[in-house]
């Protein structure tokens, strides 16, 4: 095979997740109408098939994200600036997230002021949090709270939870890494991909002279890790 | 939290539902998932061309649509499909499923944006607020949709206003629409100063195009170019601002960077028909015949599948092979439309006299005549197959023929049915350059203007001297000779309509009323006249016009 018959490896891998992406569609839902019947009959399995529809959503989330990557890397990431009722969108992040909620019997909180717009990018922030609530189930105790509010020209989203904290490598300023490559180890198990991906969406979100960033900490009011995002 | 939505809802199962997606196990999955939720009636499609077949012959209350369709049109084909051909209720719920959230949705970010993006895969719980949201949406900007489709923009400004007080959750939706409403509605000043505001927001690629539209409707051309530079450099992906930075380049008779920016867009996005036949257009005028012929190739390709298909394709690749020292192959892709659009006449109109272009190419002009005659036996029967492309050409074969009468007649033909169109008459004016018809033409241009104007200045002065008995009858005559002139049929539907105003209503008269209404209306959608003509119509009767279709 000559060079320009080869096809690149990239190009492979997108197709495939594409592919992928389209039998755990099928498995999730299926599996989604098999828990509601198996809630109403009442069967034992209730519980297990609560945590399959997670694991498989995390899946499906990484999934998404490598596809976001991938095209990232062919051409620079492209917002779709709208104006949002906060409200709204952390109530559609939360519906996503109702069957693990009830499931792990989480408690979860949203403080948001009717009232509050902002200017973003629905799908890309929406898609961020659903990943940061996703890796909170991991680690908090039974508590989690979002909060959004605005502030000194950024509005401000946090999600913070009751558990352990983020380790210390997680902890971040505000300032954008110098060498992102640092923060993504493939050693602990953990690719830190979610956190690059969410690096790149808050910095393509500009404004005059200011952009995004993202702040990691453990001094939420819960008592646990906070993750907080701010968008100019 | 923790609703129980195992019953279905009443309400839902008399709404009509289109599925379209390509992959037949999740269309059941997604009934299933429908049925559920409460909805009975709920049709399938499978690819794009049968999802806009279902959207035509069936209005639905909501369309869930996957990006990804296979060969042939995709998700965001089939919505820009059925808004183009107004085939979709603005009250239909159309929400585009996709299996990530990254390029496609910018790519209609401006001007066909679905309703909702649905991310695969979504439990039944989010689609059903979704829903219900997007149903309360449509339910709160009903009553502005009815003002608009009527034409009554200064009543839907109001209603607007009203819900952005009560329902501040459709906030962004009701911003847009009161943008393009002010813009519907002449109000050019307000506009500007609206979406000033708006920026103030942030850059919302919806504000910037009004804003650049508005400057350009102002005549600002260069800040219009500005605007929409600024709006391609922030986000490379809003085709809509490089076809309208394209148009205002073209305006300010920047020819070859009208082309280069084109040619990004194709670059960006090479499906488009319309966009592909521009830059065939464009680069025809600037004697670039390879970017021409490409362009228009694709276009004829990528027309196969779409509803922007047109003769134009055919009779531009043809024109291109022609001048490309080709003609007859030019000839052949002329036949080939023949075929594609033999039950359409306006179509073999213009496919004719592109045809006598070639033939006169080839040095055949007996073969070019019997095209030209051909033609102009379909005008002569009907009108309103005369535009003024197909009259250029006409011309243009004429006059290089050496009937300088007959062609000079259709030149003047459309010089005075869009007296007021600069860009046709400029048009006009370089074909004379360039047939030499020069030092004459440019004063008979001149008078052939200042003709229509004094026709139409005496008409105006007989019905402010308030013999409208006289003043109809001046200008039924004045649209029998100028039937294709805006100006002419709006000054005549007026006369009527004050005379019925002050007679009283008069069903023939009002029939008149409703035909020179709708010739404006089918010549120019857009004529700034035309609400305010509406609205003194509405005063006269409750009779419907013809091209306006009732929002319930």
């Amino acid at each position: 095979m000559d060079e320009n018959h080869r096809l690149d490896f990239a190009d492979i891998i997108a197709s495939t997740i594409h592919d992928t992406k389209n039998t755990i569609g099928m498995i999730f839902n299926t599996l989604e109408e098999m828990t509601a019947r198996c809630g109403r009959q009442g069967c034992a399995h209730h519980q297990d098939l609560f945590l399959l529809q997670y694991e498989i959503k995390r899946l499906n989330n990484g999934l998404i994200r490598l596809l976001a990557l991938y095209k990232a890397q062919k051409v620079p990431l492209s917002v779709n600036i709208n104006l949002h009722s906060l409200r709204d969108c952390l109530e559609e992040v939360i519906d996503q997230n109702e069957p693990v909620l009830i499931s792990r019997g989480i408690d979860l909180e949203l403080d948001c002021p009717d009232d509050l717009f902002w200017s973003f990018d629905k799908g890309l922030v929406v898609g961020i949090l659903d990943n940061v609530l996703n890796n909170a189930y991991r680690y908090t105790k039974n508590r989690l709270k979002i909060t959004a509010k605005k502030e000194g020209g950024y509005l401000i989203l946090g999600v913070e939870d009751n558990g352990p904290g983020y380790p210390p490598g997680f902890i971040m300023d505000g300032s954008f890494p110098e060498d992102m490559t640092k923060s993504v180890s493939f050693l602990t198990g953990n690719t830190g991909l979610g956190l690059y991906f969410s690096l790149l969406v808050a910095a393509a979100h500009r404004r005059e002279n200011r952009r995004g960033y993202i702040r990691i900490a453990n001094d939420g009011a819960l008592g646990g890790g906070i993750f907080t995002l701010y968008l100019p | 939290m923790n609703h129980s939505h195992d019953e279905p809802t009443k309400a839902w199962s008399r709404k009509k539902v289109l599925l379209v997606d390509d992959f037949r196990n999740f269309i059941v999955t997604m009934r299933n998932m429908l049925a559920s939720l409460g909805f009975v009636i709920i049709d399938t499609a499978h690819n794009g061309e049968e999802a806009v077949d279902r959207i035509m012959s069936r209005r639905y209350d909501i369309v869930l649509c996957d990006y990804n369709l296979g060969p042939g049109k995709d998700g965001q084909q089939v919505l820009e499909e059925v808004k183009q051909r107004q085939l979709l209720s603005p009250l239909t719920i159309f929400m585009m499923v996709t299996a990530e959230n990254s390029l496609e949705m910018v790519m209609g970010a401006a001007e066909y944006q679905p309703d909702e993006y649905l991310i695969k895969p979504f439990t039944k719980q989010v689609l059903e607020k979704k829903i219900r949201r997007l149903m309360e949406k449509k339910e709160s900007i009903r009553r502005i949709e009815k003002k608009m489709e009527a034409m009554e923009y200064q009543e839907a400004l109001e209603i607007c206003e009203e819900l952005i007080g009560q329902h501040p959750q459709h906030l962004a939706d009701l911003l847009k629409i009161k943008g393009d409403l002010l813009i519907k509605k002449g109000a050019y000043e307000e506009a500007q100063r609206f979406f000033h505001e708006i920026s103030s927001l942030g850059k919302f690629p919806w504000a910037l195009l009004g804003q650049g539209r508005i400057n350009y409707l102002q005549g600002r051309y260069e800040e219009a170019e500005k605007i929409y530079r600024e709006l391609i450099r922030a986000n490379d992906k809003i085709m809509a601002a490089y076809d309208e930075l394209a148009k205002t380049l073209t305006k300010l008779g920047r020819f070859p960077q009208a082309q280069e920016i084109l040619m990004q867009a194709v670059e960006v996005s090479p499906k488009a028909v319309r966009r592909q036949r521009e830059l065939g257009e464009i680069a025809l005028r600037n004697q670039d015949l390879d970017t021409a012929q490409k362009a228009y190739s694709r276009a004829v390709k990528e027309g196969k599948f779409s509803c922007y298909k047109s003769p134009d394709d055919y009779t531009g690749l043809a024109k291109v092979l022609a001048e490309n020292a080709a003609p007859e192959k030019g000839l052949k892709v002329l036949q080939e439309a023949a075929a594609e659009f033999s039950q359409d006449v306006p179509s073999l109109v213009r496919i004719s006299v592109a045809k006598s272009v070639a033939f006169m190419k080839m040095n055949k002009p007996e073969q070019a005549r019997k095209e030209i005659d051909a033609a102009m036996k379909i005008i002569n029967k009907d009108p309103a197959t005369f535009n003024p492309a197909v009259g250029m050409d006409l011309a243009r074969t004429l006059l290089s023929q050496g009937d300088g009468k007959l062609g000079r007649e259709f030149l003047r033909r459309i010089v005075q049915s869009n007296h007021e169109d600069e860009t046709i008459l400029s048009n006009v004016k370089e074909m004379c350059k360039e047939l030499k018809l020069e030092g004459e033409g440019e004063k008979w241009l001149e008078e052939a203007v200042e003709e229509v104007v004094r026709m139409n200045n005496e008409g105006v002065r007989l019905v402010q001297s308030g013999d409208l008995k006289t003043a109809i009858r001046y200008f039924e005559k004045a649209t029998e000779t100028l039937p294709e002139n805006k100006l002419i049929n709006a000054n005549a539907a007026y006369a009527l309509m004050l005379y019925l105003k002050a007679k009283g209503p008069e069903p023939d008269k009002l029939t008149k009323v409703r035909n020179y209404l709708s010739r404006v209306h089918r010549l120019d959608a857009d004529y700034p006249d035309l609400p305010k003509l509406v609205s003194i119509y509405r005063q006269l009767t409750q009779v419907q016009l013809p091209w306006m279709k009732t929002i319930d």
